[in-house]
């Protein structure tokens, strides 16, 4: 990885890298290839975003950092947008529940989710415990 | 001809105007909230459609909007599992006999042309929208950008519907921008991200909407008007979506080209706040419709977001907050609203109290139904109906919750002679207690319990309180009734928890919602379902510390769909821990313990523990009753715990077939 292409306020892969480890149970059952997207919301627009990426691999996942080129050419099944705040949360080690943080940032809509793939795609990639976890089953629908 | 007292009432509502060259007889617009999901797949009309519009068409609106129709033969506009089509003359005959119910009752009829793009193809797999933005509700489809030939073609097949409306008897049309279908995600920054004349600056966002009013408009003629609804506010700005000054210059855009109408909507599906649930206060977007009035004053307003009330509407009327009262879910609660209003009768509406069971069911493609309104979806069917009794009998009902009450005014109506027993001092059953702690909008549910006083005395339904039916009490009745009916709720299965080893310590969360039971300050709460977090919340609030525990995985599991994200969301709020997973070992007096699903042993401090799940029906009374009444049936909690809107239907339905 190119250490320059991180974003601003970059934050380490071995900070991502330890947060998925701890968390590895909500990520088993995705299949290899299956990709998570993570993008600071103040790079969006910018044509040199990066954004961060959680891949499973079959041997667990892993974090990386990768250009945004755009919804089309993402190749994440799913994206986070959110802010550096809630990135700076969510990586920081002392925090006993990241992934609490972020399901309650995305229910509030502070953090946008784009559910890039269909529900049954994600489903069949094996993506079933990380959104039932995230709370994902019925959200939103005209409230 | 003479006027209602009502009408003298609610002057503003009942006026008489005009509108694009039409009379109109009062200041009522029936929207077109909802899609019934009552239809085939491919869009043709069925009976019991045609049997649901003929009392829309009777509810007396001046004007009545028919649900919104998809115009092209793809079903790339196709939202809704069964949603109407009218893409070809072969739908025509059956919204003929729709325009024609609603001329013989009276009012102006407007076929909504519904294209809901980004929620769209429901058969296909994919929707279509100005750019590729992914959805961020996964229910929806992934999208695909709509070409500039593709624009073309659809406007044309808007254009193509109107007319086939037009020639099925329609007055007008009417196309919404209602929150994200494809006319909203051209207009809207957060879904358009087009660098072509469609979009970028919100002229070339707007001309997508100015291009679809000039073409019906040309293909209806100038006798026909076209409402638009466009959204006052979209909710979305926080992701780039337009903000309320962007909203208002489409609106306006809308009316500088010829819009008969606009009617403004609120929100988005994927908006982070509610814009129509019960926990938006009544009223609380008419600002958005002042707006749009001061803007255009020439120009009609319609307008009913989240203003369920007509006294609260004539008033708006009566300032010239808009022109027309929007109304929707309201007449799906009660298509007698309107009446009763003139009658002067609205002690006997039955409102809209904001669960959205309708939009829950639509979500999980199922047709829509409403809690208050159980023969909604059903008026074809008899067996739903109140028809003269062939018997008439004597029925005896324990209980005056929502599922006695229900049965008891259905039987009533029907000519039986009915006496309820009620073991509390006042009608609504433990809907009382829960409506006195509901954080959204209390008076809402409150609501459902006044009707029922209310009906019981008009009816002269004899409701004997603080009486309890038990072995002796049957004995003194006996032979005095031909049916009894059990409507007696449901209890907590105490024997499901460990027996507490203080007395006092464990109570049941209907004995502290309906006061009878004090708690102290430490406060856990046993059930995370509707009763215990409604009950958790309401305490929190009120100053104790209060801890949730739930044996499933999640909380709010017996929750409806569109109202679990707020409970949830309650429940962070006011930051109450919520402990999930988790079996309840030991009640004793320093705590309450729990192990969860590691083995892993947590005591709670507890003062007071609320008893809140798991639900049993109360039943004793059928083995009692069983010899001693011809007839023995049971309705509502009693027979399986599930809540308000099982109760209300099945006391109704009982009560039809006695």
């Amino acid at each position: 990885m190119d250490a320059n292409a991180e974003p601003r306020a970059a934050l380490d892969i071995a900070g991502w890298q330890a947060l998925l480890d701890r968390h590895a149970a909500i990520f088993a059952g995705m299949l290899p290839g299956s990709r998570i997207g993570l993008l600071p919301e103040e790079d969006f627009e910018s044509p040199s975003a990066m954004m961060l990426v959680w891949e499973a691999t079959g041997n667990g996942i892993v974090a990386d950092y990768r250009p945004f080129p755009g919804f089309e050419e993402a190749e994440v099944d799913l994206l986070f947008v959110a802010d550096g705040e809630t990135l700076g949360r969510l990586h920081d080690r002392a925090n006993p529940a990241p992934l609490a943080d972020l399901k309650r940032k995305v229910r509030r809509r502070e953090t946008l989710l784009y559910v890039v793939k269909p529900r049954a795609a994600l489903l069949e990639l094996g993506y079933e415990e990380f959104l039932d976890s995230m709370g994902l089953a019925f959200m939103g629908a005209c409230r | 001809m003479t006027q209602r007292p009502g009408e003298t009432q609610l002057p503003h509502l009942f006026q008489p105007v005009t509108w694009a060259g039409f009379a109109v007889k009062n200041r009522v617009k029936y929207g077109a909230c909802c899609v019934s999901n009552y239809n085939t797949r491919d869009g043709f009309i069925t009976e019991r459609e045609l049997a649901r519009t003929k009392v829309i068409a009777g509810t007396g609106c001046g004007i009545i909007t028919n649900q919104g129709a998809y115009p092209d033969p793809l079903g790339e506009g196709k939202a809704y599992f069964s949603q109407v089509a009218l893409f070809d003359d072969k739908f025509i005959p059956q919204f003929e006999k729709i325009a024609g119910y609603i001329h013989d009752g009276g009012g102006i009829a407007i076929q909504q042309i519904l294209h809901a793009g980004r929620y769209g193809g429901i058969d296909l797999g994919y929707c279509i929208q100005p750019s590729v933005v992914p959805q961020t509700l996964p229910h929806f489809r992934p999208p695909r950008e709509i070409t500039k030939e593709q624009i073309r073609e659809t406007i044309e097949q808007h254009a193509e519907a109107a007319k086939r409306a037009i020639k099925a008897g329609f007055d007008g049309t009417e196309i919404t921008s209602f929150m994200g279908y494809l006319l909203a995600t051209f207009n809207s920054k957060f879904t358009n991200r087009r660098t072509d004349e469609y979009g970028g600056s919100i002229a070339n966002r707007g001309r997508f909407m100015r291009e679809l009013i000039y073409a019906i408009k040309a293909a209806t003629g100038g006798a026909h008007p076209l409402v638009v609804r466009l959204n006052g506010a979209e909710l979305m700005d926080r992701w780039g979506g337009n903000d309320e000054d962007e909203c208002y210059e489409l609106i306006q855009q809308a009316a500088e080209c010829g819009a008969d109408m606009v009617s403004i909507t609120v929100g988005w599906q994927e908006a982070p706040d509610s814009s129509i649930g019960r926990d938006v206060p009544p009223g609380h977007w008419n600002r958005l419709a002042v707006r749009a009035k001061q803007l255009l004053p020439d120009t009609p307003v319609a307008f009913g977001t989240r203003l369920p009330d007509p006294i609260m509407a004539d008033r708006c009327l009566a300032e010239g907050q808009f022109d027309f009262w929007e109304v929707c879910r309201p007449l799906l609660a009660d298509p007698d609203l309107v009446k009763k209003a003139a009658e002067a009768r609205l002690d006997e509406v039955k409102r809209c109290i904001g669960q959205l069971n309708c939009l829950s069911r639509l979500f999980r493609d199922l047709p829509y139904t409403c809690t208050m309104n159980p023969a909604l979806g059903h008026e074809v069917e008899p067996e739903y109906q109140i028809t003269p009794a062939a018997v008439r009998k004597k029925i005896m009902i324990v209980g005056a919750g929502p599922a006695g009450m229900e049965c008891a005014i259905a039987a009533t109506r029907r000519g039986h002679h009915v006496v309820v027993y009620e073991r509390g001092e006042r009608i609504g059953g433990s809907l009382l207690g829960y409506a006195a702690h509901d954080l959204a909008h209390k008076d809402d549910l409150a609501s459902v319990v006044e009707y029922y006083r209310v009906m019981a005395t008009k009816l002269g339904i004899e409701v004997r309180l603080g009486t309890a039916v038990d072995p002796k009490m049957m004995r003194s009745v006996l032979h005095q009734f031909d049916v009894a009916v059990v409507a007696a709720g449901a209890r907590v299965d105490l024997q499901a928890l460990p027996a507490p080893e203080e007395e006092g310590l464990l109570v049941e969360a209907i004995d502290v919602a309906l006061g009878t039971r004090q708690h102290g300050r430490r406060v856990v709460v046993l059930g995370g379902g509707k009763v215990g977090l409604t009950l958790a919340e309401s305490l929190k609030t009120s100053g104790a510390e209060v801890v949730v525990v739930e044996r499933e995985r999640r909380i709010a599991g017996d929750v409806m769909p569109t109202w679990k994200w707020r409970h949830s969301a309650w429940i962070e709020e006011l930051e109450i821990p919520t402990m999930t997973g988790c079996r309840v070992t030991r009640i004793a007096k320093d705590g309450v313990t729990v192990i969860d699903g590691k083995g892993r042993e947590t005591t709670l401090p507890a003062d007071t523990v609320i008893a809140a799940s798991p639900a049993r029906g109360n039943q004793e009374l059928f083995a009692e009753l069983e010899w001693s009444i011809d007839e023995l049936h049971g309705c509502g909690d009693a027979m399986v715990p599930r809540g308000l809107t099982q109760a209300i239907h099945d006391g109704y339905r009982l009560g039809c077939r006695l």
